[in-house]
């Protein structure tokens, strides 16, 4: 160490002369009652409940600032809802209107008034003439209304298997008996748009 | 507080001649004036470290305040395993370091007026600076800010090491105590950070 000592003589003497750097005058005064008047601030905030900090930290400024900041949110809430309700029923309207104008890619429409049955055993009847649609200016659907081989007219069946298997899930041959009508209308809808 | 209490009973004209131990007897039963004199007694030297470490008067001075409202606050806590003096000491150099990793970036302001006036009269700055300058002031600005930016140039741990017992005169177990490590290591930083600081000077080392 004493090698080392003699090895950093000129710079230890020179870092000795650091001690010389003193803070400005009035500092010792200033700094005792500054760490005294922290330590009475502390005291009292010790001495208060919980309440009377939360009081005493809001001041008029603070207050102001939180019913700004909750003016801003609820305007920002109403903003989005409104803008949500706005969104989807413009979208409800043009999906409609869509789906009205797109045909229906390998389905053999229905003209009006005829009825067909394919080869699935479905029969594909003009909705308007059964008196499903009801708006004006409403674009046709096409009825499918399962139907019992039996049933099958043979004057006016047309074994027309164009139509796309992917479409249906055929009914087996128990489910071929009349049932309830259903619209192609979802399945079909669907489809166009993940065509698109 | 218990009014009644001995410790408590003594006159506070003469707190300058009680010692550390009973003047934190005495605070921790609640008398601010004792705890008012050990500030009195160490807020040199607290400040000296700050200063040293960040080279900023402002933040020297938060950052000693800081360290004696922190004890003030632990005062409860402090069993006496070590002196007073080393607890606030090793507070105040935590804090340091938690400010410098805070603000790294951070400019230092290096205050060249602060230099006392007594230091032109040292022998060893006369020695250093007398015949090597032709204007003894301005060589003494310029040996401050070259050493300060020297010393800025180490990482805080080996700054403290150099600012503890180089300028501040602590022997290395002391240190050690401070820093919580080994008297070994604080050897191995003081070492290594002379050396650095002899490279940088270089020119002033011929």
């Amino acid at each position: 160490m004493d090698s080392h000592q003699h090895e950093f003589q000129q710079l230890t003497r020179l870092l000795h002369l650091k001690r010389f750097e003193v803070p400005p005058p009035g500092f010792e005064r200033r700094f005792l009652a500054g760490v005294m008047t922290r330590i009475e601030m502390e005291q009292e905030w010790a001495g208060q409940s919980w309440w009377q900090r939360a009081a005493s930290a809001l001041t008029w400024q603070r207050g102001l600032a939180v019913a700004n900041g909750v003016a801003l949110a609820g305007v920002a809430f109403l903003a989005v809802a409104t803008f949500h309700v706005a969104h989807t029923v413009v979208n409800e309207e043009e999906e409609v209107q869509i789906y009205a104008a797109l045909p229906l890619p390998g389905i053999p429409t229905a003209r009006t008034g005829e009825n067909r049955i394919t080869g699935d055993g479905l029969l594909f009847a003009d909705a308007s003439a059964a008196g499903f649609s009801s708006r004006p200016g409403a674009p046709t659907h096409s009825l499918v209304i399962p139907v019992a081989e039996s049933s099958q007219p043979s004057s006016t069946v047309s074994e027309d298997s164009s139509a796309p298997s992917w479409l249906f899930d055929p009914p087996s041959k128990d489910q071929r008996k009349v049932g309830s009508p259903r619209f192609i209308l979802p399945r079909a809808s669907r489809s166009a748009k993940t065509d698109r | 507080m218990e009014p009644n209490h001995p410790l408590t009973e003594a006159p506070t004209a003469r707190l300058a001649e009680v010692d550390d131990r009973t003047l934190v007897a005495r605070a921790q039963l609640g008398d601010d004036s004792s705890y008012e004199e050990l500030v009195r007694r160490y807020q040199q030297r607290i400040y000296g470290l700050c200063y040293h470490l960040t080279s900023n008067h402002e933040d020297a001075t938060d950052l000693a305040q800081d360290a004696f409202v922190k004890a003030w606050k632990a005062l409860r806590t402090f069993k006496g395993d070590s002196s007073f003096y080393t607890w606030v000491y090793r507070i105040a150099y935590n804090s340091v370091l938690n400010h410098l990793k805070q603000r790294r970036h951070r400019t230092p302001h290096l205050s060249l007026d602060d230099l006392d006036f007594n230091a032109e009269h040292s022998p060893d700055l006369v020695e250093l600076i007398s015949d090597k300058t032709p204007r003894r002031e301005a060589g003494l600005i310029e040996l401050q800010k070259r050493l300060n930016e020297a010393m800025l140039r180490l990482s805080p741990e080996h700054r403290a090491v150099v600012t503890m017992h180089d300028i501040q005169g602590l022997p290395h177990d002391e240190i050690a105590r401070i820093m919580e490590c080994n008297p070994g290591t604080v050897r191995s930083r003081l070492f290594y950070a002379r050396q650095q600081l002899q490279a940088w000077l270089s020119d002033i080392f011929p």
